[in-house]
């Protein structure tokens, strides 16, 4: 399968503010790591506000997915932080072990993230 | 199918030693296809989930390395890998048919840490992850360039302390 073919599902949703966009795969590596950017990318297009990436059904993800997530961090911009929330523990690991953890606002839950004000995002 | 082409050892064995073997194409759909497997082996041999997700990361990135670096143009080269559960961790030795893999990835001193620090947002690395990885989460790491390809050995330890 090539890469651009592979499919990427997630869902996005506004609420209170925030873009929640949540992953449906189990997965973000090399083979998902192109599809998962252009997915995220369409679904965060056109929105307002800061996004976050709720991870809490990938139970793996490897440098190529991490570069992604670095890529949409970048492609975002500052206007629009983006956040990460419900890390599983093999995730977690990789943000911790690459130092990544201290780039993205991470949180417990999305709800977490939710209940606080999406003005100040770089507060958190 | 890719899962097709693989071989593996039934790993359930009355003693507490494991081995799996299997055999895969050089590329990004076999490689997620061989970690699926062996994640499966190594839970029927009864590895903790940790030892298991720290195993999977490094096969991971040192798989993935030789889909990107090692593959000649235009071919497929194959992957062998071979994974003995003993009291130490998981012994690991992967050998390719692929071309040599690139000086920088192979030097297996100095420092890779990405260190974002106060960086820029746009001078934030989107790679030069795997190879960090790999030594961090180690021992015994190995690689040798041999007659028939390259041979990558290490030991992802069961007690590694806190990573």
């Amino acid at each position: 399968m090539q890469k651009g073919l592979m499919k990427m599902q997630l869902t996005s949703r506004e609420l209170g503010g925030w873009t929640v966009v949540t992953v449906m795969e189990d997965r973000i590596d090399a083979v998902a790591a192109i599809a998962f950017k252009e997915a995220i990318r369409h679904a965060t297009d056109g929105g307002t506000g800061p996004v976050i990436l709720d991870l809490g059904r990938v139970d793996f993800i490897d440098s190529s997915g991490l570069g992604s997530i670095v890529a949409v961090m970048k492609h975002l911009g500052r206007e629009r932080r983006l956040h990460l929330a419900d890390l599983q523990p093999n995730v977690d690991r990789v943000f911790r072990l690459t130092r990544m953890d201290s780039i993205f606002p991470i949180h417990a839950t999305v709800a977490d993230a939710t209940d606080s004000s999406p003005d100040h995002p770089d507060d958190r | 199918m890719i899962a097709e082409r693989m071989r593996a050892l039934d790993p359930s064995d009355a003693r507490p030693r494991a081995t799996l073997r299997l055999m895969f194409p050089a590329t990004e759909d076999a490689v997620r296809a061989g970690l699926l497997h062996c994640r499966r082996a190594m839970r029927t041999a009864g590895m903790c989930t940790d030892l298991t997700g720290r195993a999977e990361i490094v096969l991971a990135e040192a798989l993935n390395n030789i889909t990107e670096h090692g593959r000649p143009h235009g071919q497929t080269g194959w992957i062998s890998l071979r994974c003995d559960l003993c009291q130490a961790g998981l012994r690991v030795v992967i050998t390719d048919r692929c071309r040599p893999l690139p000086q920088d990835l192979l030097a297996l001193s100095g420092d890779m840490r990405p260190m974002p620090g106060n960086l820029d947002l746009a001078d934030l690395p989107e790679g030069g992850f795997g190879w960090h990885l790999i030594r961090l989460l180690t021992h015994d790491l190995a690689c040798k360039h041999e007659a028939f390809g390259n041979r990558l050995c290490f030991l992802v330890p069961r007690n590694p302390g806190k990573d």
